[in-house]
């Protein structure tokens, strides 16, 4: 097929039809490379930040750092229990990764192959339950755990957690399976599957680029997560990495910028790990699923 | 050998019924074609069969057993559908291993199973390929080395050369004549395409907005039609249909076509002539071979069972093996097929000789067949 060309009359003459082009291609590389700015300087600074001392930091403020150290680190590991929760955060994370996972793929697969009538609605509320705000569920929530006795518990955190990462799985999980064909299970059922097979053995393996990349979503989400540690967990050894990171700046009176960017990429580089490792998967899940 | 039997079916989409009372037996060990236009109900019947539909209706028996209440697994169907349904992740050996891991069998029985199929459809040098690796023609052969390797009572296939193109399509349809020839398994096959039906099945079902309209073998429903719409379904060309009246005149039986001048009908032709009353509207069908041009054909000149017309060519049209005529009749254009080659062109005025002994009568207002 021919793409519908411009009337002769409306074309532009070729050299300014090269111009034009060399102005959009400008236009474009300065815009990526300024959204690439805007994006790297603060990682970039936060790295180098950390490997700096105080002077420079604080009094100088070299982009470059002059002297290398890494006494930051050291004092992190030493006056902190940075291990620890960089340790509850990334349990936390999993363990919710894993049962939104699950919970959301089967959900989801519900909603997609059979009650078709109701599941547009039930997705719909799914993406709705996601949008409220944390902080208006926050004091319900911390009734409901309190009375429940899970206030200061990682449980109490993991429930809090899967108020927002299901409705959020459902949602993409459920992108992902309407991409995936419906008579691939039912040939695996005349050949003699159940329901559980046909979904475990069929369904999820083609799954798997959505299911990645609602794994990262959801992992980065708990990783990152602040208000409901700070609301639900008053102990040091239950505290997940985003209050230590907060403890660090000292209310706002007595910032520790160095700590503080020690802390920081301590904490970013396990997330930066799964993204490269996944990055493959990730971009094949957006591919497949199409998700907004 | 399995026999599966219909004993008024049914099945309702919300409101909407899309089958009716479906009756009929297909034979142990036969090659049965299910075929209609879009939406009439012919993939639902055989998704049915299968297990991936609710009957909601009537019983479905095979082998003597009713299986409405058995979950597919336990039907024992084999099934190869229009898109092959290959599992993306699993290699050729895989998708054919599935279903015998699923009947928990041995390795070695399923891995002998597996090669036998193999070797039947000539697969055995794409066995760890990726379905994503195959061409249109190899993924057909490896959903059906799927269906086979577990030798099920009934083999079930939706509309599965729809897909492949014309040349691969006449390949692979002698290739699944070939093998129920070799299996003798009883083999249900639902397609759209009446040449397949016609060319590969032994017992053709005709279906319509969810009824049975005629079961048969292809030479039955090509030559006895029970109703208009069968008569224009079955065969290419399809059948002429001339709307008109049967009128007696100075003591002969005419066949009057709608603005058209009478054809007298020769004694011992078109039995149904006698059913249809004077002036009462119907249809004479008339198959495109059935209509000749004076002097081609050796069987027309001597004998007394023809009619004759005469019409304006509009349209030629030649295959090379055949020439197939278009012309303007009294009632709308007829189609002639010429076997050979015939040198005419658009403009021409030719006298036709129609054989009322292979033509048939339907009523204009049921669209039945009379006789």
């Amino acid at each position: 097929m021919t793409s519908p060309s411009r009337p002769a009359h409306k074309r532009l003459p070729r050299r300014n039809r090269r111009k034009t082009s060399a102005i959009r291609s400008v236009t474009v590389f300065g815009g990526v490379v300024l959204l690439l700015f805007l994006v790297l300087f603060p990682f970039y600074w936060m790295v180098t930040a950390s490997i700096k001392n105080f002077r420079e930091i604080s009094i100088e403020r070299t982009l470059v750092p002059r002297e290398v150290t890494f006494k930051n680190y050291v004092d992190l590991f030493e006056q902190t229990s940075i291990l620890w929760h960089l340790f509850n955060t990334a349990w936390i994370s999993c363990f919710v990764t894993f049962v939104t996972i699950i919970l959301a793929s089967m959900s989801a697969y519900v909603l997609t192959r059979f009650l078709t009538p109701t599941a547009e609605w039930i997705a719909r509320i799914s993406l709705y339950a996601y949008m409220v705000p944390s902080i208006v569920l926050i004091i319900p929530f911390y009734i409901g755990l309190r009375m429940a006795g899970l206030v200061n518990t990682h449980a109490g955190l993991i429930l809090s957690y899967l108020s927002f990462t299901l409705p959020l799985g459902i949602w993409m999980m459920r992108a992902c399976f309407q991409t995936i064909p419906k008579t691939m299970e039912e040939a695996a059922v005349v050949d003699g599957a159940n329901r559980f097979e046909a979904f475990f053995l069929i369904a999820m393996p083609q799954a798997l680029p959505g299911v990645v990349s609602t794994a990262i979503f959801v992992f980065i989400l708990c990783w990152g997560e602040y208000l409901y540690p700070v609301v639900l967990i008053n102990s040091d050894r239950l505290r997940t990495i985003t209050i230590t990171l907060d403890a660090l700046t000292g209310g706002g009176q007595n910032i520790k910028f160095g700590l503080l960017m020690a802390a920081s990429t301590v904490a970013t580089v396990p997330i930066l790990l799964i993204f490269l490792v996944l990055q493959k998967h990730l971009v094949r899940g957006f591919a497949a699923g199409g998700y907004e | 050998m399995v026999q599966v039997v219909f004993n008024s079916v049914g099945k309702d989409f919300g409101r909407d019924a899309v089958l009716r009372d479906i009756e009929f037996e297909v034979p142990a060990g036969r090659f049965v074609a299910l075929i209609g236009p879009s939406g009439c109900g012919k993939s639902t019947l055989l998704r049915m069969i299968a297990g991936l539909e609710h009957i909601d209706y009537g019983e479905i028996y095979i082998d003597g057993k009713a299986v409405n209440d058995l979950a597919p697994k336990d039907r024992d169907v084999a099934m190869v559908f229009q898109n092959y349904a290959l599992y993306p992740h699993m290699t050729v050996a895989e998708n054919m291993l599935f279903t015998l891991r699923m009947a928990r069998r041995t390795r070695a029985e399923s891995n002998d199973r597996m090669w036998e199929a193999a070797r039947i459809l000539g697969l055995e040098s794409l066995l760890d390929r990726y379905p994503r690796h195959l061409s249109g023609g190899q993924r057909q052969r490896v959903a059906m080395g799927r269906a086979i390797v577990r030798n099920p009572k009934v083999f079930l296939f939706d509309e599965p050369l729809s897909n492949l193109d014309a040349k691969l399509r006449v390949q692979m349809r002698a290739e699944i004549k070939r093998l129920h020839q070799r299996l003798g398994t009883t083999m249900i096959f639902v397609t759209h395409d009446q040449v397949e039906a016609m060319t590969m099945a032994e017992q053709v079902v005709i279906l319509r907005e969810g009824r049975v309209e005629q079961v048969g073998t292809p030479l039955e429903l090509y030559d006895r039609p029970t109703n208009i719409f069968v008569a224009g379904f079955i065969g290419s060309p399809t059948m002429n249909l001339i709307g008109g009246t049967f009128e007696q005149d100075r003591g002969r039986l005419c066949f009057v076509p709608r603005n058209g001048t009478p054809i007298p009908v020769p004694p011992g032709t078109l039995p149904g002539a006698s059913k249809v009353g004077p002036g009462r509207e119907c249809f004479l069908g008339i198959r495109p071979e059935h209509i000749s041009l004076p002097g081609l054909d050796p069987n027309s000149d001597g004998g007394g069972s023809f009619g004759e017309i005469s019409a304006e060519v509009v349209l030629v049209e030649v295959t090379g093996l055949d020439t197939h005529i278009v012309a303007s009749a009294p009632d709308g254009e007829i189609t002639i097929l010429i076997r050979g080659r015939f040198d005419t062109a658009a403009g021409d005025r030719l006298s036709f000789r129609l054989n009322f002994s292979a033509a048939h009568v339907f009523d204009a207002e049921t669209g039945e067949r009379l006789d």
